[in-house]
């Protein structure tokens, strides 16, 4: 489930059958809460320095996504909360220390979408360095995420000892100066975040490109596919898997989504009406990437969902709604119970953080494994 | 009665004890410094006593003491405006506000994220 705004369609905003306070607290709270009924794995809150394009008819603005994702924690209990966070512009030890926050405040629920920023306009916003190409962006973003894993293994869970006998709060042998000395980064740590509740909170990969999928075979654990074919999504899967065994990854720490744009009605014909309605208030992107779009029925999103997953091309789905909020309750009500009915979804949470709705363990410190 | 508008108030301000060589941490009584419940707790109790805000203190290194790591106070602390978002969905009218060094910020940043934290929090932002 992505959370972007007034919904994925450039017009989403236009579509409204109620007033609503789009930057407002409670309305992403709203939107998180009904997904959390869905029994969704994460919630993904979409960013970008910058206003989005702003064509004919189009909404800008935006808050920032971690705060967003921090705003929500306390009022939801089982959702994951993934925000994006670029490392073009941000320091990796700011990016880890915000996701470790972030997962202190859900009790273990965050993760982090990775993404880079690639205008000259998001560069002027800063005015410390020009945009670069894609791959000095990838470079950067690989390193910056090494540097957050180390950061996020910086302190050993039980580096908090409260010794009252001896006066120390800290056994600061279980603190670790990461010297890490890279391309782009010379971080020396420790972060001043002790290790969260998830320890590494899952890190999320858009493919948008042969390299973002390097980035996300050697640092992710959740790739998000954009592309409409299922073939294509199943080789990417198995491009990813390969890469990320080549890295040295255990196959099943890696997990496969497919990004689908969704726009539900009653009937197929209404569905493409209201498409059409949209389309007419601005045309969406022509250069965005060709993802999966399914534009019609409850149950017909639910046969497509199910087909794609049984032929193995995807582990899951991230769905973008066309509009919020008005697009969440029929994936909620719909959708879900079809697949519910299929035994091919959860019908209630088993876990409390978002790498148990994974199955994936609180993985061991780094470098506690070094002590002799 | 009192007209509030003829006589002068003052204002209160509660400090979370926090990365400080004043905390207490020896006490059965004091909780964890990190857990999200700490901050829920104190917060809620500072608007429960009518306090203008709630304030988080910054500092970006863990204290040294020749060559190693001060390890007799409190040490670590989650992220300041992370805390104030979240604490925004469990307070109502509490003021939250931040040290945050300009030294280690871009000011696009800071800019941007006080803004969405006074917009999360209706107008709460310090």
């Amino acid at each position: 489930m992505s959370i972007d705004g007034a919904g994925r369609h450039p017009a989403a905003w236009r579509a409204a059958t109620e007033p609503i306070d789009w930057f407002g607290g409670d309305y992403s709270v709203r939107l998180a809460q009904e997904a959390e009924r869905g029994c969704f794995d994460f919630a993904v809150f979409e960013d970008a320095f910058g206003r989005p394009p702003m064509g004919a008819g189009q909404r800008g603005g935006r808050l920032d996504a971690l705060l967003v994702a921090a705003r929500v924690a306390p009022v939801t209990s089982r959702i994951g909360l993934i925000p994006v966070v670029t490392t073009t512009h941000t320091e990796p030890f700011h990016v880890s220390k915000n996701i470790a926050s972030l997962d202190f405040v859900s009790l273990g629920r965050a993760g982090w979408k990775l993404a880079v920023s690639t205008s000259e306009e998001d560069a002027d916003r800063f005015g410390r360095k020009h945009a670069a190409p894609l791959g000095e962006l990838y470079a950067e973003a690989s390193e910056a995420a090494d540097v957050v894993a180390r950061l996020w293994d910086s302190w050993e869970d039980d580096a908090v000892i409260r010794d009252v006998a001896t006066g120390r709060y800290l056994d600061r042998d279980k603190l670790h100066y990461v010297d890490f000395e890279g391309r782009f980064f010379r971080v020396r740590g420790p972060s001043i975040t002790p290790r969260s509740p998830q320890a590494q909170p899952p890190v999320a990969v858009a493919i948008a490109s042969d390299e973002a999928l390097a980035v996300a075979a050697e640092r992710a654990n959740l790739a998000f596919l954009l592309t409409a074919d299922v073939d294509d999504a199943r080789r990417q899967r198995e491009r990813i898997l390969e890469a990320a065994a080549a890295a040295g990854r255990a196959a099943d720490d890696v997990a496969v989504l497919a990004t689908v744009d969704v726009l539900l009605a009653a009937d197929e014909g209404a569905a493409r009406d209201e498409r059409a309605r949209l389309d007419a208030l601005a045309v969406p992107d022509a250069s965005a990437v060709d993802t999966l779009e399914v534009v019609a029925t409850p149950p017909m999103l639910a046969a497509v969902l199910e087909e794609w997953f049984r032929s193995g091309a995807v582990d899951g789905f991230v769905l973008r709604p066309a509009v919020l909020p008005r697009g969440l309750s029929p994936l909620v009500d719909e959708v879900v119970p079809r697949l519910q009915d299929r035994g091919l979804f959860r019908r209630s949470y088993g876990a409390s953080t978002l790498r148990g709705h994974f199955g994936w363990g609180r993985p061991v410190n780094r470098y506690a494994e070094a002590r002799p | 009665m009192t007209d509030t508008r003829l006589v002068k108030q003052i204002h209160l301000a509660a400090h979370f004890p926090g990365v400080n060589n004043t905390t207490v941490w020896s006490d059965p009584e004091s909780g964890s410094q990190t857990d999200f419940s700490s901050f829920v707790h104190l917060a809620r109790t500072a608007e429960r006593g009518k306090f203008d805000f709630f304030f988080l203190a910054e500092g970006l290194r863990l204290r040294e003491h020749r060559g190693h790591i001060f390890d007799l106070d409190v040490v670590g602390r989650p992220d300041s405006l992370t805390v104030l978002a979240a604490l925004a969905a469990v307070t109502d009218r509490i003021g939250l506000a931040a040290t945050l060094n300009t030294t280690f910020n871009e000011p696009y940043e800071l800019a941007r994220q006080f803004a969405s934290l006074d917009l999360l929090s209706g107008g709460r932002a310090t």
